[in-house]
């Protein structure tokens, strides 16, 4: 799914500076083991992504560890993560607060 | 091509806002009225918080005399309860379910031991039940089970607060952070996402709509590790107990924003995304009533959970 188009000025919502599009974004991808392993098989495949970055062992069985199902794929620039993927991206740099109602910890000085 | 005359489209009203020290930090009623009436808005959320604090007032662990501190203070394990702890209670019955367990009123123990910087306490069998009835609410708990509401009690409240305002356009009650929204057809409300590294500063905007033809109830909550903590470099601690050990739970996460349908759910799914931590949140947040979610991570990675695009601008 396309990233929503950034605001235009004016609208009351201020605009940020997007993150380095020649950055590396990660997705991260949950899901069951199964689909877990067809996910990895389906980004491993394309000769056009880069190399997936190992964040998991697959364990033996019989080991007494435990499998995790996650895996961390390193998109190129401009590839859209998979539906159902979690994002993450260097967080974008701060704005001065221009809305009235803001979400914060308890206890934050205003 | 239409030959009809274009509309004038009257300005949106403005909000009203009236704020308050409150509950440790600041409250907000935040209300759009159709009626120009900006007076007789601003009363209404005056009664609202009047309301407001005194649910507050029985609720807190930090007056000696409030209901809470009273059963916590009392060795009785059988206890009538009045009906706004009993509220917040059967909340946070069903918090701690609807969470796996992750939210757990009844860690104060834990929690005054991660103050002190002393050892973490195991959750021994925190055994805890209520029964309501029409008239009263009975608890029913193990010997020493003592409870810490803190966001339980403020996301209630949030809740609570905005059922009491009718008739208006748009309503939000930022209960030091944990906001409940209404929202009546074809309206819209921006919130901040506070940074917690730079004051006053946002690190984003949620845009929450009724596209709806009904009216529409949002709620949203952060929790983190960078205000409540003490100590520091590896004696640090902060107040986010982790059931499982007892003591501040060890994540990688320092802050989570939760898009829910309620402000007391955003909240349980706050705090439950950073005790899990990164690898387990995702999941973790896969339920009903979850509609989005911004995680900020301790090396300043930003993660945007599935369905979050629409929310953010």
């Amino acid at each position: 799914m396309p990233r929503p188009a950034p605001a235009r000025p004016g609208h009351g919502i201020p605009t940020r500076s997007r993150p380095d599009p020649t950055s590396h974004r990660l997705a991260i991808g949950f899901g069951g083991l199964a689909a877990a392993s067809a996910l990895g098989a389906a980004f491993l495949a394309p000769a056009t992504t880069a190399s997936p970055v190992p964040v998991a062992a697959v364990t033996a069985p019989d080991s007494g560890l435990v499998q995790r199902d996650i895996q961390y794929i390193q998109l190129l620039p401009g590839q859209t993560p998979p539906a159902n993927a979690a994002v993450a991206a260097q967080a974008p740099a701060p704005t001065p607060r221009v809305v009235v109602v803001t979400t914060r910890q308890s206890g934050t000085k205003p | 091509m239409s030959s009809a005359p274009a509309r004038a489209h009257a300005p949106r009203p403005e909000l009203v806002s009236v704020e308050r020290p409150m509950l440790g930090g600041r409250v907000g009623i935040h209300l759009r009225a159709a009626t120009p009436d900006h007076l007789e808005v601003a009363r209404a959320a005056s009664r609202t918080l009047d309301r407001m604090e005194t649910w507050a007032a029985r609720l807190t662990r930090f007056d000696p005399q409030s209901e809470l501190s009273r059963l916590n203070a009392s060795p009785t394990t059988t206890v009538a309860i009045g009906p706004t702890l009993g509220a917040v209670l059967d909340w946070a019955r069903a918090a701690e379910a609807a969470t796996d367990g992750v939210v757990d009123a009844a860690l104060l123990d834990q929690r005054l031991a991660a103050e002190a910087g002393a050892a973490a306490l195991l959750p021994a069998h925190r055994r805890w039940s209520l029964l309501r009835g029409p008239r009263r609410t009975i608890l029913e708990r193990g010997s020493g089970v003592r409870f810490d509401l803190d966001g339980i009690a403020k996301g209630w409240l949030a809740d609570r607060a905005a059922c009491l305002l009718e008739g208006l356009a748009a309503v939000a009650i930022d209960a030091d952070g944990d906001v409940a929204v209404r929202l009546d057809s074809g309206e819209s409300l921006p919130l901040g996402v506070a940074d917690p590294a730079n004051p006053g500063m946002d690190l984003a905007i949620i845009q929450l709509r009724n596209d709806t033809p009904v009216r529409q109830d949002y709620g949203v909550a952060t929790s983190g590790t960078t205000i409540h903590r003490w100590g520091t470099g590896q004696a640090a601690r902060h107040h986010l107990i982790d059931p499982r050990t007892g003591g501040p739970a060890s994540t990688d996460l320092v802050q989570a924003t939760i898009v829910a349908t309620s402000a007391r759910l955003a909240e349980a799914f706050a705090k439950t995304a950073v005790i899990v931590g990164l690898d387990a949140a995702p999941r973790a947040l896969r339920r009903p009533g979850i509609l989005g979610g911004l995680l900020l991570t301790d090396d300043r990675r930003s993660v945007t959970l599935p369905g979050t695009e629409r929310f953010v601008a």
